[in-house]
């Protein structure tokens, strides 16, 4: 199958039933598109074939027919069709800046969620998203030098471990694809992006926001200013590509920095973190 | 070439040859401001003087030590480069 996400068609092939099922379930409303055309990534989820299996069944993520990944235990086939976009999308788009960072937009000013894995970002945005903010990517923020647009990835949302839990009680209604336990980021599950989202997949959004926040149990809710000086580091820390970019990639970091405001978030309560980034929302000019 | 940016008198500062990108505090960016104005070498005691006392420094140390401090880290990054007297 064709899928386009965002800028990127997709050609996508799997026989494994786990995979098509949380195809069917998560992409849902992306559009497909005509096999045969051009494709910016052919990327195939298969069993390894072997004596492996019958020891113990594997999976091989392909693209391009190379194997950029070693293989993964048989029940993680679909994880790895998610974990080998994002390498594609991280590895190839040198066109374009690509943060490890959440992007969520309000009435088309985007907020950049940057932080390291297990500090809450991918839980924050799948809430934000559930009360009424436009998911532009949960992974990856794409910013188009030309343009300082953050460009949409509108795809699943990757939750894990507690936050699956914590999505399930939060939005009840948020359709989730079964969980896969044991892989190396601990138990994961994908949420489906809001149809709204991914209809919207060719609007660029500007950036507005640009806030680095942090889970922790009990803590309070507080939003600071944070240096933007400060901001221009991490960010460049987070990007996959600023080195490649050069004085552009400095450029457009810091036009990024300087246009949007940049705070630091500590939560421990989810209803609460949604309300002070609505309160956000509704103060912008 | 150096390219930089000041927010709230901390600077980020990116050089195109080694291709990294430095965050200076006020000081070390006073410093590269004045080297970069000044077109021409300086002596140490010079470039304190014309910095004056508008950066806080820890009491107990020298302007001129810390200046001396500030020029060792833009030599190691590559930004400044001591002549010979």
């Amino acid at each position: 199958m064709a899928l386009r996400t965002g800028a990127f068609v997709n050609v996508i092939q799997s026989a494994i039933p786990a995979v098509s099922e949380a195809i069917a379930l998560l992409y849902s409303n992306h559009p497909l598109v005509e096999s045969g055309g051009f494709a910016d990534f052919h990327v195939s989820v298969r069993a390894a074939t072997g004596v492996r299996r019958w020891l113990r069944r594997q999976v091989l993520f392909e693209f391009d027919g190379a194997r950029p990944f070693k293989p993964l235990p048989f029940p993680q086939a679909f994880p790895m069709l998610e974990w080998g976009l994002n390498w594609c999308v991280s590895n190839h788009c040198n066109n374009l800046l690509v943060f490890h960072a959440a992007v969520i937009a309000h009435e088309n000013r985007a907020l950049i969620l940057a932080a390291p894995p297990g500090y809450g970002k991918s839980t924050l945005c799948a809430a934000l998203v559930n009360c009424g903010w436009r998911l532009l990517s949960d992974e990856l923020t794409l910013i188009d030098p030309a343009s300082g647009n953050v460009l949409p990835l509108a795809r699943p949302v990757s939750l894990k471990n507690a936050s699956i839990g914590v999505i399930r009680s939060f939005a009840p209604d948020a359709p989730l694809s079964r969980i896969v336990t044991d892989t190396v980021k601990g138990s994961v599950a994908h949420m489906r992006p809001p149809v709204g989202s991914v209809q919207r997949a060719n609007e660029p959004a500007k950036p507005h926001w640009i806030v680095f926040p942090r889970f922790q149990s009990g803590a309070p809710t507080t939003l600071s200013p944070y240096a933007k000086a400060r901001a221009f580091m991490q960010l460049a820390d987070n990007a996959f590509n600023y080195n490649v970019h050069g004085k552009r990639g400095f450029e457009t970091v810091a036009d990024l920095v300087s246009s949007s405001g940049c705070y630091e978030f500590s939560y421990g309560n989810l209803n609460e973190a949604v309300s002070v980034f609505d309160t956000l929302a509704k103060s912008a000019p | 070439m150096i390219c930089w940016r000041e927010w709230d008198g901390e600077i980020v500062v990116y050089y195109d040859l080694t291709g990294n990108t430095h965050l200076l505090n006020s000081l070390a960016g006073l410093v590269l401001r004045r080297l970069a104005e000044s077109g021409a070498a300086r002596s140490v005691a010079e470039l304190t003087e014309s910095i004056g006392p508008s950066v806080a420094i820890e009491p107990d140390i020298a302007q001129i030590e810390a200046v001396e401090a500030v020029l060792t880290d833009l030599e190691r990054f590559g930004l400044a480069a001591r002549g010979t007297a």
